[in-house]
């Protein structure tokens, strides 16, 4: 068959699958179930607020110190345990770290007063606490992608005694940057914007954080994606990962309310962060106090972190033992790629062995 | 990708884009064979997505197009407010007339049953390790499910240190 005659039938496929990760982002307990199993074995080891922790236990001699992945408040993690050859779960375990991945559970209408002191204070604290109960170890060394690189580094600083090590991925920090369509998008939105969405929806919903990300790559979601499927339909295995992959793209959850607020208004139009002047729960976060070893991993190609963004915050830690790396990869071809399988997530296990 | 480019460096991928669409022209005017026609097409094909994508990118990225974006979702937002308004004040009332309860006691009901449902799995789930002790009882004291359930934010605002 050709391009014209298969194209309409990805895009129908395409459009199937954005209308069924949009009734997954409308319902108000998200349904969990629906999202595929994963290639690692894992289990739940705890339970609570809004997170829910998953233990892939390490292939082999374990290092000492357990790893604490703090993954986004933005769609589901499946995408770190997608495809064999492709999990970096099984990157990590076959290195010989427990991994200790939080799962966010998505907010329900109920949940939109949760802000970043119930995700980070609370929650975080609760789920670093438990793994160093499960586990003995006094410290926990901590990754965080994305959204979830911003969660942990806010709780390296207010909780500094608790963090052995610290690994900030493609992680927003200087959000003044020019030239970043989803910067920009956030930056232009005022305060009363933001005021009526959670006014109307309660969280910000699904839709309109898909609507944010989708207008980053419209010639890719519209277009080259499927031209891309089309290009490399013989390859073995490519089409099975595009339809999982794009199970994850379509699959956007609601962010809480409150956090929504704070991370627009202080994060982004602000930049109150980068400023020292950014407060969680009525402390205010000083960079300063983390000391810990400070690995802050940059997507070279990044379209949605420019590397701009986030390649300054080394300079803000009080860290001695600290570094950028950059990566030749996009922000999703750092967790999914595979040259990033192979040479950039074996260099973070080398650095974290080191520190162990 | 990755940064924003500059007005040069967008004019260098529509003149690759030209130049390959030129490749295209000649090739297929000279009577080259299909596969050599083929390759010179999809790289035309990609030169065009790198175009269009920065093109884009940089669009989106104007200010100009941040505030109309802003000032057509003030407006649809406005809208669903009012309406949500104008429904649930014309509406609510005769909601129970026909025998049907009212949305929002319905939420409210669900957030009951969600609150219960969190209660019961804290105290019940075996297979749970228990959450380390002085935590454990600041739980026991104040139960999450109700204090997300009443509009307010948790009142420990640090996670209880360890005991060890």
């Amino acid at each position: 068959m050709s391009l014209i005659t298969e194209l309409p039938m990805y895009w129908l496929d395409g459009a199937v699958r954005a209308l069924d990760g949009r009734r997954r982002g409308l319902s108000d307990h998200y349904p969990l179930s629906e999202d595929p199993p994963g290639v690692t074995p894992y289990e739940v080891v705890y339970e609570g607020g809004k997170v829910r922790l998953r233990r892939y236990a390490a292939q082999g001699r374990a290092h000492r110190t357990p790893l604490v992945f703090v993954y986004a408040l933005i769609k589901r993690p499946f995408i770190l345990d997608i495809y064999p050859g492709r999990s970096v779960m099984e990157n990590l375990t076959r290195q010989g770290f427990d991994v200790y991945m939080v799962e966010w559970i998505p907010p329900s209408r109920a949940d939109s007063w949760r802000g970043f002191d119930a995700y980070v204070n609370q929650d975080l604290g609760d789920t670093v606490h438990a793994v160093r109960n499960l586990t003995g170890a006094p410290k926990v060394s901590m990754l965080g992608y994305c959204f979830g690189g911003l969660l942990t580094l806010l709780y390296a600083a207010l909780h500094p005694d608790e963090v052995k090590n610290l690994i900030t991925l493609t992680t927003p920090f200087d959000t003044a940057v020019q030239g970043n369509p989803l910067y920009n998008l956030e930056n232009r939105f005022s305060g009363q914007t933001v005021d009526l969405i959670t006014s109307v929806y309660g969280n910000c919903p699904a839709w309109f954080i898909r609507g944010l990300f989708t207008a980053t790559a419209v010639v890719h979601h519209a277009i080259d994606k499927y031209v891309g499927l089309y290009r490399n339909k013989e390859k073995e295995d490519y089409a099975e990962f595009f339809d999982l992959f794009e199970q994850w793209m379509s699959g956007d959850v609601p962010l809480a309310g409150r956090i929504f607020r704070e991370m627009s208004r202080e994060i982004f139009q602000k930049n109150l962060l980068k400023q020292g002047e950014f407060s969680v729960g009525g402390e205010r976060v000083e960079l300063a106090n983390i000391v810990c070893p400070l690995l802050n991993a940059i997507g070279e190609l990044d379209d949605v972190v420019f590397p701009a963004s986030s390649l300054p915050l080394v300079d803000f830690v009080g860290s001695e033992d600290k570094r950028n790396l950059t990566f030749p990869a996009g922000h999703i071809g750092m967790i999914v790629s595979g040259a990033a399988q192979k040479h950039f997530w074996p260099e973070v296990g080398a650095w974290l062995a080191e520190r162990d | 990708m990755g940064q924003p480019q500059s007005d040069d460096e967008i004019a260098s991928l529509y003149q690759a884009l030209g130049a390959e669409v030129q490749e295209v022209l000649h090739k297929a005017t000279s009577g080259a064979d299909r596969d050599e026609l083929n390759a010179a097409a999809w790289k035309a094909y990609d030169a065009w997505v790198r175009a269009a994508h920065a093109s884009i990118e940089r669009v989106v990225a104007t200010p100009a197009v941040g505030d109309a974006a802003a000032g057509v979702l003030n407006v649809f937002l406005r809208a669903a407010q009012v309406g949500n308004s104008l429904v649930g004040s014309l509406f609510a009332p005769l909601w129970p007339l026909v025998g049907l309860t009212p949305l929002t006691e319905m939420q409210a009901l669900f957030d009951r049953i969600e609150s219960l449902r969190r209660e019961v799995r804290q105290v019940t789930a075996p297979d749970m390790p228990k959450p380390i002790a002085p935590v454990a009882a600041q739980r026991v004291a104040a139960p999450r499910g109700r204090r997300s359930h009443n509009g307010n934010a948790a009142a420990d605002k640090k996670p209880a240190p360890l005991g060890h």
